[in-house]
């Protein structure tokens, strides 16, 4: 047994080994292509090829023995300083590295066909060199076994990550978008630091499994660890970057990072603080009001977007939260001592990041062939798409309904086990408090469904439905078939994950059981009838086809113009005037403004020119960050005066610095 | 009692302080090839106490560079370039005087509390001369302009560690010393070099006005 055990161990380094040496040679080579200036030379299909065999090699390292916890330390030449890399692969990891790597094969069949439009304004070896390392720290990130290989992947993933958010830098915005996104990183990796720092002198050990966080005094560097995970997750108030990068970056890359680098902080979430066996009240709570707020305040704000990927971006915040609230209640139920309640979470939350993951890269690539063809994300320019692009259309179809939580589709599975865990929560808990929490809660997730059913009938409405609203729209063609595959791809797993949610369910709870300390205590199946609907749906449309649409004849019609002469594209519902009547309702929190102006000699009667502007200010980042912002850059203006490149206040300075050090150490 | 050598440290620091009190570039020079020869003296006598003989090629490989071929050297080089008075920075020479000999005094107050060595006497003597040799030294880097000062306030700078070194470890190891000593030699060859191009580049050698390394 244990020479059999010493063998796959050997086996499995070897795989690792050449899986990470692999694109490590595809890296290099894409260096040396850029370095030699040549940059048409990436060939974008051979990386593409790359990136999908990485997505498939490692998934085939990861699953060849799934009931097996397997841990690596890299042995001399490889350490970091005097610290070995340890790794860790089992169930939840497993888990997390099923998710990228459905995620990774779909981007990587997708990338070739979508990158041929964007020739001209970005440089193929950078992305592909960036993409790469992103993809590789991801793997990273959730292997880690310690705090210290954790934070080295995770700094070479942000960076990396802002690398690809600043693809197309030439532009102003993206330049912004980027920066902004580079300091949420930078503040969300000194918390995690700092956190990790204090765990340390508490624990005496860098390595996750020896943390314990059921101590009264681990509340700090818990909630260290926990601030900066919400600012990477794009959790409220925090959330600020993730409408910038998500537009600016490429289509795949903002697939990438909602699909999955916004999942990796919840992976820690879960790795660190509740296998570390977190209890603290205030912390759970604080969790569970943040999710809440984040999932009402995404939604919120995504109605009112006109660009496609910032609604795509502020729908992600929206998940996000749900995710952090099913988090929340899992803890909850488990320092009440629900067992039941707490698993029930737990696997709606990680179900919920699956489901998540597969459908907003989904959607993500939709809106990138979108773009691709029309060149424009922007809801005011789109429309029309159904027939010129009925592939690219049903696939964003199904994505949306999904995300809407439609059964029989994923998003219904795991919104229906929050649901379902928040009930049960409500009945068997014992605090009044409590009670009074996930009653709230469940009155606030029908509000966020009932909003994202808006937010995406919008999305597909306008964008997809009723007359092209520009020329570019008028002309788009299909996207290519690879593109095509990999949003069927998707959209098929969406689907399936959907009708077969028990099975994959049980799956998941399974997996995630194969683990030192496990965060499903008992591997139970949890009921979601998706089966049953999706076979009573397929019954009731075939019965109804049968039974009226059969026979009844289609007639081709003009739409009537009520005698005004041919309708323009005008003339249909605009994205702000969807938006409106909702937008209207919560006024308060959006600060949305409309403004008309109606102009001509006789206005009333024979109005010349409307004008109709809109107008949302978000609070958070006028009131809060802005100003905070210019007081930070005041203060730093006060020290840059220091540095005044003057050699003699220079020598000033070290001189009395090594005065001031000396007279510590006589006096002390 | 205090024993010679800390008399010679000491020596070697208050010429260090003198040095601060004039601008001509001869007598400065002046001054730190004698302050030199008071710490090569002093390398020698330790070398006597201690019998050890590689500290005695040390006294003389520093009388011989330190001491002579340094000063030897930034003085041709200030002739070749026509400067023969430093202009002055931020304090009056004479008032930098007084402060390096306050610091000198500092740092008798400073270095109380280091331990030191069994086998040393007057281990204390030698560390305030060395923290004050530093400090002269960085005295010296803040009141001249000219780069040659600049090469000078390094220099005892470099004096200082060593007499702290010496005094403290009883010399550190023959190649260690010697690397050091050709490291400084070869470092004053380079600031001489620089010095010349930076007369060439700018058409003068102040170093308040470089000032652009700033963002």
């Amino acid at each position: 047994m244990n020479c059999k055990a010493g063998l796959y161990g050997s086996l499995l380094m070897n795989t690792l080994v050449a899986f990470l040496g692999f694109p490590l040679l595809l890296v290099s080579a894409a260096i040396s292509a850029f370095a030699l200036g040549q940059k048409k030379s990436v060939s974008d299909k051979a990386m593409s090829v790359a990136l999908c065999l990485l997505a498939l090699l490692s998934a085939f390292a990861a699953f060849v023995k799934s009931d097996q916890v397997i841990t690596f330390a890299t042995s001399a030449p490889f350490l970091l300083g005097v610290f070995p890399l340890t790794f860790m692969l089992d169930g939840l990891s497993r888990l997390f590295l099923a998710i990228l790597c459905l995620i990774l094969l779909s981007i990587g069949f997708f990338s070739a066909g979508y990158l041929s439009h964007l020739k001209e304004r970005i440089s193929g070896g950078l992305y592909w060199i960036s993409f790469f390392l992103f993809s590789l720290s991801m793997f990273g990130v959730v292997l880690s076994a310690d705090a210290i290989t954790f934070l080295v992947m995770w700094e070479i993933m942000s960076l990396s990550s802002a690398a690809l958010v600043a693809t197309d830098h030439t532009h102003h915005s993206v330049q912004k978008s980027a920066l902004i996104y580079l300091g949420a990183t930078r503040i969300a990796s000194g918390l995690l630091c700092g956190g990790f720092l204090w765990m340390h002198s508490l624990c005496g050990s860098w390595s996750f499994s020896d943390w314990s966080f059921a101590q009264p005094q681990t509340v700090f560097p818990a909630l260290l660890i926990f601030l900066g995970f919400c600012i990477k997750a794009g959790v409220w108030p925090f959330h600020i970057w993730l409408p910038y990068a998500h537009p600016a970056a490429p289509a795949t890359v903002s697939a990438a990072m909602s699909g999955f680098m916004i999942k990796i902080p919840i992976y820690g979430l879960i790795r660190i603080l509740i296998q570390g066996g977190l209890d603290s009240a205030a912390l759970i709570n604080l969790a569970f009001i943040l999710g809440a707020i984040s999932s009402f305040w995404g939604v919120l704000f995504a109605l009112v977007q006109n660009d496609l990927k910032r609604l795509l971006a502020y729908s992600s915040i929206e998940n996000v939260g749900l995710i952090f609230l099913s988090l929340a209640i899992s803890l909850k139920a488990r320092v009440a001592n629900l067992p039941l309640v707490a698993d029930m979470a737990m696997t709606a939350a990680l179900f919920h990041c699956l489901n998540h993951g597969v459908i907003k890269s989904l959607l993500f690539l939709c809106v990138g062939s979108v773009d691709a063809q029309t060149h424009s994300r922007d809801l005011h320019k789109l429309g029309g798409l159904a027939k010129r692009m009925p592939w690219t259309m049903a696939c964003f179809f199904i994505g949306s309904f999904s995300i809407c939580s439609i059964p029989p589709l994923n998003g219904f599975a795991s919104k229906w086990l929050i649901y379902e865990s928040l009930f049960k929560g409500t009945l068997l808990l014992d605090a009044y408090l409590d009670r009074g929490l996930f009653l709230v809660a469940i009155c606030l997730l029908s509000a966020v469904g009932a909003l994202a059913i808006a937010v995406f009938v919008k999305a597909m409405g306008v964008g997809f439905l009723g007359m092209s609203r520009s020329r570019a729209a008028e002309h788009a063609q299909e996207a290519s078939t690879a593109m095509r595959i990999s949003q069927a791809f998707l959209a098929m797993l969406s689907v399936s994950l959907g009708v077969f949610a028990a099975i994959a369910m049980n799956q998941i709870t399974k997996l995630v059981a194969v683990s030192n300390k496990p965060v499903i205590l008992e591997a139970v199946n949890f009921p979601v009838p998706t089966s049953l609907l999706a076979s009573m749906l397929v019954v009731l449309g075939l019965a109804v086809y049968l039974a009226v649409l059969q026979n009844s004849k289609v007639r081709t019609f003009k739409t009537w113009d009520c005698g005004f002469g041919p309708l323009s594209s005008k003339t249909q519902v605009s994205s702000d005037s969807f938006a409106q009547p909702l937008a209207r309702i919560f006024r308060p929190f959006l600060r949305y403004e409309t403004n008309s102006n109606i102009s001509g000699s006789d206005k009333r009667h024979f109005p010349q020119e409307i004008s109709v502007e809109v107008k949302i200010v978000s609070i958070l980042e006028s009131r809060v960050y802005l100003p905070s912002l210019a007081v930070i850059s005041f203060l730093a203006r006060g020290l840059a005066k220091l540095q005044a490149g003057s050699i003699h206040l220079y020598l000033l300075y070290v001189c009395s610095t090594l005065v001031f050090l000396l007279l510590i150490g006589a006096v002390l | 009692m205090i024993s010679s050598i800390a008399l010679c440290v000491l020596c070697a620091a208050v010429l260090a302080c003198l040095m601060v009190g004039s601008l001509h570039l001869r007598l400065n020079l002046f001054l730190f090839g004698i302050e030199t020869l008071f710490i090569a003296g002093a390398t020698a006598l330790t070398a006597n106490a201690h019998g050890d003989a590689s500290l005695f090629l040390i006294a003389a490989f520093i009388a011989a560079l330190k001491a002579l071929a340094v000063p030897i050297f930034l003085l041709r080089t200030s002739e070749k370039l026509n400067v023969h008075r430093d202009v002055g920075a931020m304090i009056t020479p004479p008032l930098a005087m007084h402060l390096s000999i306050v610091l000198l005094a500092l740092s008798f107050f400073l270095t109380r509390s280091i331990p030191s060595p069994e086998m040393i006497d007057g281990g204390w003597y030698g560390a305030a001369a060395g923290i004050s040799l530093l400090f002269t030294g960085l005295v010296i880097m803040l009141t001249r302009r000219l780069a040659i000062g600049q090469i000078l306030g390094f220099l005892v700078i470099e004096n200082g560690i060593y007499v702290f070194a010496l005094t403290q470890t009883l010399g550190m190891p023959m190649l260690v010393e010697m690397g050091v000593l050709l490291d400084m030699l070869v470092g004053v060859m380079i600031c001489g070099l620089l010095v010349f191009k930076i007369q060439k580049s700018f058409e003068h050698i102040d170093v308040a006005q470089l000032r652009d390394l700033k963002e």
